[in-house]
């Protein structure tokens, strides 16, 4: 055999934190997404109600403004907008709704393109591992969707303490943890079923239509379920009635009465749908979650071994 | 023992996709210098690649590269560096960007990404087409970033599949100078190839496979010698072939003697190398023979691989 001798040095000098590299596949990530400009305009226009929102609680303070725009209006005698529960739970489902299309926007650019073109070997030839993979990808839909969802509603609620005082915010502190929570569960659950979407379907369009149908599809199936067979269980297959009965148990932790009129605010149109248990709700969340891990699991490997 | 003089160790090492062999009880030992893996489609190679730079977890056995395991990823895979067989590039981005951004996940900082991902392009001769996107390169430009990636972290060890699969003949000299270099410098680098002429003249060493096993491995003339039922083969070129004929046609251990036509060679054929080469050294004394060269006709990787695995002779696996 030939004589080596060593005659190089390998690199010896710092190196990144090893918990935070997942954040370099992110990064990539988001300067890929914003380079599509329909998507930056409809981004922006996500924090429209929010920002209508706030500038209605704003308004409800400042009363002086309101009347010097409609100098012939009497003055109201009751808070404008009441920032309660209600208020902030119907904000949610509005901001939830555009999340989703946000999620079949960037959901299915996000692994399928890896998958398509056989790159995952060149991540995990790497000191990067599945995990920290789907963590980078996880990470941009949740920081996207956690920006529309809890980040403008948490603000909203900050801007209310501020004019209406400190007694107010320890008085609905709830109200901010059910946010806080409220929309983690929804963004972890969301994107959690893009991203297996976008491993099982390579075909972007086909993966964003896959979110839909999720949604959708057995919400109709649990419907018909209820009507055949004379029961309310079918609503689990509800994705409304789930997450609105996993919100509707944050939002209303202390008020039953709050709960049971928020519980029918979701049954209207008067389907044999009866409320379920909150605990029923929050299992089926966690199910889909750990049903998407799964499923992201059985994709996500350097080699996929085809039998 | 330094990591260096350890090497890369497989220990009874299996893999099985279900009930499907990839490799089986591979026990091996690779030093610094070129090493090729040859053997034909299916025969297991690309899954020792994939064993030894930990995309795949043995089913049984231990492997251990410098004396690190994949479960200290951090420490393994500065060490590693990988060339897949097949394109893998993420969409849309260029070849400097690609590097880059792959050196970050080793811990490089952006400065340091940069400066190493150029060298590397550098070393590959791709500056001009480093800002292009991969998706419009060719064959031979995407296997050079191929390799630029695999190098660029200044790995140890160097695990190259089908490193010369599309590559004009000018990028394959280039490409087999950089190999060489990096072999002298110290580094293990792991060739898989099918065509076998490259391989004789590249490897220090080679590991023949066939179905999954570790058929021959070593340097290519001690895995010949190992292989006592072929007879070796020698072409003496000299002025009296026909003596040297006539005096090995009355020796027990020659096998063949045929004159060449052209009239200045004789290929001797012997089930003992050791009593060739004697018997040559003795006539050439004896009878004043003018020797031109003695050529060994069955010790490159082509011969070899024929009499162990198989092949049709062609050349190409």
């Amino acid at each position: 055999m030939a004589v080596h001798r060593r005659g190089y040095r390998q690199y010896d000098g710092p190196r990144t934190p090893e918990r935070w590299r997942f954040w370099i596949l992110a990064r990539y990530a988001f300067g890929h997404v914003f380079r599509f400009r329909l998507l930056v305009i409809f981004y922006v226009l996500c924090f429209v109600p929010t920002l209508i929102a706030s500038s209605a609680v704003y308004l409800s303070h400042h009363v002086d403004v309101l009347m010097s725009l409609f100098p012939n209006a009497r003055p109201p005698q009751v808070d404008l907008v009441p920032v309660t529960a209600e208020f902030f739970l119907f904000l949610m489902t509005i901001q939830a709704v555009l999340s989703v299309f946000v999620t079949a926007l960037v959901g299915p650019g996000l692994v399928s393109p890896d998958l398509t073109n056989n790159a995952l070997p060149l991540y995990f030839s790497r000191p990067f591992s599945r995990v920290e993979y789907v963590l980078g990808k996880f990470s941009v839909l949740f920081v996207l969707l956690f920006l529309v969802t809890g980040a403008p509603m948490l603000l909203i609620y900050l801007l209310k303490s501020a004019l209406a005082g400190s007694q107010w915010f320890i008085d609905n502190i709830h109200l901010a943890f059910a946010i806080l929570i409220g929309s983690l569960v929804w963004v972890t659950l969301i994107s959690l079923v893009a991203l297996a979407s976008s491993a099982w379907l390579r075909w972007r369009p086909a993966a964003a239509g896959m979110l839909f149908a999720l949604l959708f599809f057995p919400t109709g199936f649990g419907r018909a379920a209820n009507e055949i067979m004379r029961m309310g269980w079918g609503s689990l297959l509800n994705a409304i009635v789930v997450i609105g009965t996993v919100w509707n148990s944050l939002f209303f932790i202390n008020d039953a009465e709050g709960y049971a009129r928020a519980a029918r605010a979701l049954n209207p149109m008067g389907f044999r749908t009866l409320p379920i248990p909150a605990w029923t709700a929050w299992l089926m969340v966690v199910s889909v979650c750990a049903v998407s891990l799964l499923l992201i699991n059985r994709k996500i490997r350097a080699y996929e071994v085809v039998r | 023992m330094t990591p260096e003089a350890e090497g890369i160790v497989f220990t009874d090492v299996s893999k099985f996709y279900g009930e499907v062999l990839g490799v089986n009880k591979i026990n091996l030992r690779i030093g610094p210098g070129i090493t090729s893996l040859v053997g034909p489609n299916g025969s297991g190679k690309t899954t020792l690649m994939n064993l030894l730079t930990g995309l795949i977890r043995p089913t049984r056995g231990d492997i251990e590269v410098l004396g690190t395991r994949t479960d200290d990823p951090e420490t393994f895979y500065r060490n590693v560096g990988y060339c897949t067989q097949f394109d893998t590039f993420p969409k849309g981005v260029t070849g400097f960007a690609l590097i880059c951004s792959l050196l970050r996940l080793h811990g490089f900082d952006r400065q340091g990404a940069g400066e190493l991902a150029w060298k590397a392009i550098e070393q590959v001769h791709m500056t001009e087409a480093a800002h292009r996107r991969v998706a419009g390169y060719s064959k031979g430009m995407r296997q050079r970033i191929k390799l630029a990636l695999a190098i660029a972290h200044h790995p140890t060890v160097l695990v190259l599949d089908e490193p010369l699969n599309g590559l004009d003949p000018m990028a394959r000299a280039e490409s087999i100078a950089l190999f060489q270099k990096l072999a002298g410098e110290g580094r293990f680098v792991i060739v898989s190839s099918h065509i076998l002429h490259e391989v004789d003249i590249i490897s220090d060493s080679v590991v023949m496979m066939s179905n999954g096993y570790v058929v021959a491995e070593g340097d290519i003339q001690e895995v010949r010698e190992e292989m006592s039922e072929h007879p070796i083969g020698i072409l003496v070129r000299c002025d009296k072939p026909a003596v040297l004929a006539s005096r090995a046609f009355s020796e027990n251990h020659v096998v063949e003697v045929r004159i060449d036509d052209d009239g200045v060679g004789v290929l001797l054929r012997s089930r003992s190398a050791d009593q060739l080469y004697t018997l040559v050294n003795r006539v050439v004394l004896a009878e004043g023979l003018t020797v031109e060269g003695v050529i060994p006709v069955d010790e490159d990787v082509h011969s070899v691989y024929s009499y162990l695995i198989g092949s049709n002779g062609t050349g190409r696996l």
